[in-house]
């Protein structure tokens, strides 16, 4: 089943943020969203996740939020982390979905956490408290969260934000093996490079609007970079890099 | 591990130890055999009366008052993810105080159910401005902000209506019962506060997964499929129905829901789900032993229960200031 979002519009204190917007991910797809600052990501990504209220349009599946949340984990932008927990009380966190107010944790829900802290290398600090751990370890470790909830589809809001080149690497790599094995990943990326690197597909998004959507050579091209983030940009075989700004970015 | 598997049944025992304790403390001298008598109903009517409406309230109340109370800030805590949020400090005590001092200043004799019921309202208020005033963030300032201007509004209003009051013996009366204590309760009061305190602490019980999920902030939670709105109205009313109906009857007693899960978080990994029946547990013994205790100290009165628990608490909470203040804005 894709998750999809049918031309919504999404007002927040009054002013309209997204504006007629579709997507639509389908499994096994890394689909990157990307767009300058203002333009509406994090909203349009969490109205997706069914975080926010719509002014109009609908997201499907429509589910309830048990079963929602049971469809599509989401990685917030920089989450919190409140209590000193151990990291693998945390990831187990992922869990919560499936279980009912009393009900204790059975084999497959173990399952689930012991295999989304393999993937994410996290096993070694499994006692530790997740606070007091690095931004590449932290980051990993809400990423196993995601993971353990074992959801066809992943929204994660820059989950590279405060990460290093290689640790952003490591990241991504992850995100793609998720897709690779079946599920459908939905990114919010600021750096174009890694957006065009690892994404099946790329969203354009600008002024709450969906600007392009396609392929990177299409998506990411002279003219679509100068009309929604207005550079100018030098190009080599696999990387791009910004040398300017264009005097009258629309 | 072994630690937080051990917590449940090591406090159950002190609990017993206590409760045993408690009933053997007073002026008139009981020994286990008089208990057992009583028990059994086979002991002298002096004897009996003492064990059923003197020593026996104080034991269930302690279990009701404490471990509701105790309950209420492991649940407070977790809703608002703040280890400083506590029912005495953040004004919910004080106002169920108010509550009660107004139903009794109007004098609905012959309708006990009156003062809990005010002294709830009182509390409900309250839990719900201060939710309203802090809820959206886990700053502590904002919290100990909204809480001192709560406390300071519910007493300049209780102060208010003493200061208006006709009668100097019923304003004794009621300055003696706001300090808070189990003395002199029958098992009437026990059984008129019993129902709501239960039912609250069930309340407080089902939001466990909840404030689980709040360890990662409240769009995470959302996300994994609960609803904020549901979850802040389960702890306030849960947490108003234990404070004012505890209130009601044994007057305001401060600091037991800051200092029990303070001490018990660790040994329960932090985990605000897991903290709370072991909360209620160290709720009941904190106060089974205040209570032994200021029936034990030598001097001519005995001392308020409320006056011991702010003796113990207050210094914790500027410790916790000082500790929290640190990882927290």
């Amino acid at each position: 089943m894709n998750l999809e979002a049918r031309h919504i519009s999404v007002r927040l204190a009054g002013r309209t943020i997204i504006k007629d917007a579709s997507i639509s991910v389908t499994p096994g797809e890394l689909v990157a969203l990307i767009g300058p600052n203002g333009a509406g990501k994090s909203t349009f990504l969490r109205a997706l996740a069914g975080l926010l209220p719509l002014a109009s349009g609908e997201i499907c599946p429509q589910q309830d939020m048990k079963a929602y949340a049971r469809f599509r984990a989401y990685l917030g932008q920089e989450p919190v982390i409140h209590w000193p927990v151990t990291v693998e009380r945390l990831v187990s966190l992922g869990r919560l979905p499936h279980l009912d107010a009393f009900q204790k944790p059975d084999a497959e829900d173990r399952a689930a956490i012991a295999h989304a802290m393999d993937v994410t290398s996290v096993q070694e600090f499994a006692d530790r408290p997740a606070i007091h751990l690095s931004a590449g370890e932290r980051a990993r470790v809400l990423l196993a969260r995601a993971l353990a909830t074992r959801t066809p589809y992943i929204l994660a809001d820059e989950p590279v934000a405060a990460l290093d080149p290689y640790h952003a690497f490591g990241m991504m790599e992850l995100l793609a093996l998720e897709a690779k094995a079946g599920r459908g990943v939905l990114v919010v990326l600021h750096d174009l490079n890694l957006a065009a690197r690892f994404a099946d597909r790329l969203v354009l998004m600008n002024k709450g609007k969906v600007a392009a959507d396609g392929e990177k050579d299409v998506v990411l091209s002279d003219r679509m970079l100068a009309n929604t983030y207005g550079i100018k940009v030098a190009r080599g075989p696999d990387w791009l890099a910004p040398v300017g700004r264009v005097a009258n970015g629309d | 591990m072994n630690t937080q598997r051990l917590l449940i049944p090591i406090l159950i025992s002190v609990v017993i130890v206590l409760s045993g304790v408690s009933l053997l403390v007073g002026p008139a001298d009981l020994g286990p055999k008089d208990l057992i008598a009583s028990l059994s109903g086979t002991s002298d009517e002096v004897t009996q009366t003492i064990f059923w409406q003197i020593r026996l309230p104080r034991v269930l109340l302690a279990f009701l008052v404490g471990g509701s109370l105790g309950l209420s800030g492991a649940a407070l805590q977790g809703l608002l993810r703040n280890p400083l949020a506590e029912p005495g400090i953040i004004g919910v005590s004080a106002s169920a105080g108010f509550g009660a001092v107004l139903a009794l200043y109007f004098a609905t004799f012959g309708m006990a159910w009156s003062v809990s019921v005010a002294a709830m309202t009182g509390a409900l208020i309250a839990t719900l401005v201060l939710v309203f005033l802090a809820g959206r963030d886990a700053s502590v300032l904002t919290l100990i902000l909204a809480g001192v201007a709560i406390n300071s509004l519910a007493a300049a209003l209780t102060a208010l209506a003493l200061n208006l009051s006709p009668n100097p013996f019923a304003l004794a009366d009621m300055v003696h019962w706001l300090m808070g204590s189990f003395a002199d309760r029958s098992l009437d009061d026990v059984l008129l506060s019993a129902p709501f305190i239960l039912f609250g602490s069930a309340l407080l019980l089902t939001s466990g997964r909840g404030i689980q999920a709040l360890v990662l902030g409240e769009e995470t939670a959302q996300s994994l499929g609960f609803s904020l709105l549901r979850l802040r109205l389960v702890v306030i009313f849960g947490s108003a129905l234990c404070v004012g109906a505890g209130v009601a009857v044994s007057g305001a007693i401060g600091f037991v829901g800051l200092v029990v899960p303070h001490i018990l978080r660790p040994f329960t990994g932090h985990d605000p789900a897991r903290l709370l029946w072991p909360s209620i547990l160290g709720g009941a013994a904190l106060l089974l032993a205040a209570d032994c205790l200021v029936r034990l100290l030598p001097g001519g009165q005995e001392l308020k229960l409320g006056v011991v628990t702010a003796l113990i608490g207050a210094p914790m909470f500027l410790h916790l200031i000082w500790t929290t203040r640190k990882y927290m804005r």
